[in-house]
């Protein structure tokens, strides 16, 4: 037998002695980080752009097939739009952090704005593609989605209320044509448009090109139809 | 911050329809650097317990203060403000990729010093590896009562849960990780 309350308590009080040693960035660095994680995107977009288009060459398919299966709320709208190579998921996050987790591709979780907030959701969101005009692509990474590597975008958010960010996900598809998947939960059709719209003005070029180029297809979904 | 704070003051004045930006910006701007100062260790160390990143750790507990900046008209009026930057942190610290973007970030900043928490021993490295191989809620749970010394009520306000839920995460967060435990010592 061990004791557990022992073990837990000796690893919390190791982590806070460390903590308690550790420089701590001044207050004043904060704004400074946001703009140099602004100022940084321009640079991570530009290669990963580049790097992007060579890595999704490489890359398998089956990122559009990730997202059917699963259940999906009422009025949720996705775009499918015939484009070769690319996926896009779109997220929204609350800005806490909370929501609703949709995991409609492995290893990717997508959040959306709580009801509890008691905000209509849709209209928050529209709220929050208006700001994205204004921002720059924030910051990069990966993740691994059906053990494959695919690049994140995420757009931090400067004034909105509840949500803070939205990443981009693009994943690879077959080089012979797959699609590119807009997913915008729980807004109407109207509303995911105006997103459209707004996202298409910040795009990167490669993705402007590929969105403008191309009229997307409507499907509405039901509740819980796969 | 400077900036940041000069457009929230901004912000505020317009709000508030007033050109006094003395007394106010300067109560406003000081709220938030004492809270800052009280709170980010902790928050920090959180993150980490939480992510099990060193190089995420900071950067996670600092999108949650600059997401609290953003809005501390609001925030700095809750009772507890600390238990909203904790709820970031709890969400987002679990997000694999979250993590891997805050870890991403933090690479592209390594020229800015070192604010990574230092080594932490390994015994209670392993001890955080089999938290966070715990149910997400359970793991949040565990890292709040514990490492941040919550009560039940404090957690359940953070994770905004009842307290019977808090209960219930910690109760079987102790028999997994009991059982776990245990079965690595008698091997």
């Amino acid at each position: 037998m061990i004791d557990l309350e022992r073990e837990l308590t000796t690893a919390s009080e190791v982590v806070r002695s460390q903590v308690d040693r550790m420089p701590v960035r001044p207050s004043e660095d904060l704004a400074r980080r946001g703009r140099s994680s602004r100022s940084l995107s321009g640079l991570v977009v530009l290669l990963l752009t580049v790097g992007a288009v060579g890595a999704l060459a490489v890359l398998g398919s089956n990122g559009t097939n990730s997202l059917v299966g699963e259940p999906v709320p009422e009025q949720a709208v996705t775009y499918t739009i015939d484009l070769p190579e690319w996926t896009l998921v779109s997220v929204f996050q609350a800005e806490d952090g909370s929501g609703t987790s949709h995991t409609l591709v492995h290893d990717v979780e997508i959040e959306k704005v709580p009801p509890r907030l008691g905000v209509d959701t849709g209209s928050i969101a529209v709220e929050r593609a208006n700001t994205l005009r204004d921002l720059g692509i924030g910051s990069a990474g990966t993740v691994l989605v059906e053990g494959r590597e695919a690049i994140v975008y995420s757009i931090p958010s400067e004034d909105a209320q509840f949500i803070a960010w939205a990443t981009l996900v693009y994943l690879s598809t077959t080089p012979d044509g797959e699609e590119i998947a807009f997913l915008f939960e729980g807004l109407t059709r109207n509303e995911a448009d105006q997103i459209l719209t707004q996202l298409r003005a910040v795009s990167p070029p490669a993705w402007r090109e590929l969105v403008d180029n191309h009229e997307p297809t409507v499907t509405t979904t039901a509740a819980n139809n796969p | 911050m400077r900036v940041t704070l000069e457009v929230a003051c901004v912000e505020r004045r317009v709000a508030l329809n007033t050109d006094d930006r003395t007394t106010e910006d300067r109560a406003f701007r000081e709220s938030f650097q004492a809270f800052y100062q009280r709170e980010v260790r902790s928050v920090v160390g959180l993150a980490y317990v939480l992510s099990g990143s060193h190089t995420a750790a900071e950067d996670l507990a600092q999108e949650a203060f600059v997401a609290a900046l953003r809005n501390w008209d609001r925030i700095g009026r809750y009772d507890n403000p600390g238990a909203w930057v904790r709820r970031v942190v709890s969400n987002s610290s679990v997000s694999r990729f979250r993590r891997l973007a805050a870890e991403a970030r933090a690479r592209l900043r390594l020229e800015e010093g070192d604010y990574t928490i230092p080594e932490v021993d390994v015994d209670a490295v392993h001890i955080w590896d089999e938290v966070r191989r715990l149910p997400t809620r359970q793991a949040q749970v565990i890292a709040l009562c514990y490492y941040d010394r919550c009560s039940i009520a404090e957690t359940a306000r953070i994770l905004e849960c009842s307290e019977t839920t808090v209960k219930t995460h910690l109760r079987r967060a102790r028999q997994t990780l009991g059982r776990r435990l245990g079965e690595e010592k008698a091997r």
